[in-house]
């Protein structure tokens, strides 16, 4: 495309001026998406308003100059970004673009009116149904919690024997200083794997769907991509996450293996640690990550988890599931190799739950549609 | 407790109170990104460090004291990064920032 204007002078035009004299003519009608603009539709003349306004004295010869030089300024990038600006206009930016300051200029984007559609009667149906359904769920959930006991009433169906023994003999069955780790670790570790299951598969789910589709668009790289690549350009956050990424691992650690002792445990410390890993690669990229951790590896040691988890519970249960003839002992509540198989079970639903969250973040910032 | 760790310690942290209020405030009164992200960004930290150390006249003993000096070099650490950042996304995708305040081009 040529950016040179008509009347021979050879100066070059900054690319919102170039849209503004080769875009079609826009109806008047539309609304411009920041809205407020007083010259009306097309008005990207809001560019030169600017820069007259930054306080050249004299008009005539300098102010030309200066426009000339920022329009070489504008080239320059658009020539770069010209397929960003044009072919991807709807696409909404979750990163850094890659260069400076001074952006090119886009058309703005028309706020799209939405149509009314006309709805046929089957569709007509639908939204009666679906309003008489809203109405009627409300109105289940509405008598279910008039008809639920008071809150800390002594008949109420959740006081029963199961908590009393929980809170009586928890410490002494399963030998966890943290009632929490011990109820869901081990009196109620079969749900707990179901839950672990359930991350598991949301993974696995999401790596089919996406990976798919990538596969798909094969392998030419777009400026997104390089994006997502490098991380973000800024260096102050490079140089932060650097710092604090050891720690936020560590801690993460620190949660996981205190789960039985203190309140915390695999979930809470699986998040830290998934948290930790999405903020490296969301400043540093992938590039970086990669190196240590890939979706192929996170999925390798979410199977690991599980299997481990299993097996464990498997022996406990084959064993009773009371620790009588278990062979690990529980150890003295407060140490920190105590409780049994709850540490080793904490560390699993850890790494499952890190490995859910970095991988769904990977995945999904990776894709391209 | 001591008398004077006592009335510190709270004087520290209706210090810091008072300027998370001014934070507010200053959220809602600010009209654009940048200044709020300012007021955000500021006052947070200078806040947070001022109940941190009345905290610490609270809990005198070293090991609380080490935690809310951690929570503190952390949130330094961190805090300010996160509002670059949200700058930065702000001045790079506005493409009429000269309208919101004065624009130094870069060479």
């Amino acid at each position: 495309m040529s950016l040179l204007s008509e009347d021979g002078k050879k100066t070059v035009l900054s690319f919102g001026d170039w849209v503004n004299a080769n875009s079609p003519e826009i109806p008047p009608e539309i609304d411009y998406a920041k809205g407020g603009d007083p010259k009306g539709p097309g008005a990207h003349g809001h560019d030169d308003h600017g820069h007259e306004d930054h306080g050249h004295e004299d008009h005539g010869h300098d102010d030309h100059g200066h426009e000339e030089a920022h329009g070489h300024d504008g080239h320059g990038h658009d020539d770069a970004h010209g397929h960003d600006a044009h072919g991807e206009h709807g696409h909404e930016h979750a990163h850094f673009e890659p260069h400076e300051i001074v952006m090119p200029k886009r058309e703005k984007k028309p706020k799209v009116k939405r149509e009314k559609v006309q709805l046929t009667g089957v569709e007509h149906s639908y939204r009666v149904f679906a309003v008489i359904s809203g109405i009627l769920l409300a109105l289940v959930l509405l008598v279910t919690v008039a008809t639920l006991p008071r809150f800390g009433s002594a008949d109420a169906p959740a006081v029963n024997e199961v908590s009393r023994r929980y809170l009586e003999q928890g410490l002494t069955d399963t030998g966890a200083v943290n009632a929490v780790a011990g109820i869901i670790l081990d009196y109620r570790a079969f749900d707990t794997l179901g839950e672990s299951v359930v991350l598991f598969t949301a993974t696995v789910t999401v790596i089919f769907l996406l990976q798919q589709s990538k596969r798909k668009n094969g392998e030419e790289k777009t400026e997104d991509e390089v994006d997502v690549n490098t991380g973000v350009r800024s260096l102050p956050a490079k140089v932060i996450i650097g710092i604090t990424f050891p720690f936020i691992l560590l801690y993460g650690i620190y949660v996981v293996l205190n789960g039985h002792l203190s309140p915390g445990g695999g979930f809470s410390g699986g998040t830290i640690l998934g948290g930790g890993l999405i903020l490296c690669h969301m400043v540093n990229g992938e590039r970086f990550t990669e190196r240590f951790i890939t979706v192929k590896r996170c999925t390798q040691i979410m199977a690991a988890g599980l299997f481990v988890y299993i097996g464990l519970k498997t022996y406990s249960i084959l064993t009773g599931a009371n620790g009588a003839a278990s062979a690990i002992p529980l150890g003295t509540p407060g140490s920190i190799f105590s409780a049994g198989l709850i540490l080793p079970l904490n560390i699993c639903v850890g790494l499952v739950v890190a490995c859910t969250m970095y991988a769904l973040y990977n995945l999904f910032t990776s894709w391209r549609s | 407790m001591g008398q004077f760790r006592l009335i510190a310690g709270t004087v520290f942290i209706v210090a810091g109170l008072f300027i998370f209020g001014v934070a507010v405030m200053g959220l809602f009164r600010l009209r654009y990104v940048l200044n709020r992200v300012h007021v955000a960004a500021k006052c947070d930290s200078l806040a947070i460090m001022l109940v941190c150390i009345g905290l610490m006249f609270y809990a005198g003993d070293p090991g609380s004291i080490l935690k809310l000096l951690l929570i503190t070099a952390f949130v330094w650490l961190a805090n300010p990064v996160a509002s670059h950042l949200i700058c930065k996304i702000e001045v790079e995708t506005n493409d009429h920032l000269e309208d919101e305040c004065e624009v130094e081009e870069l060479p």
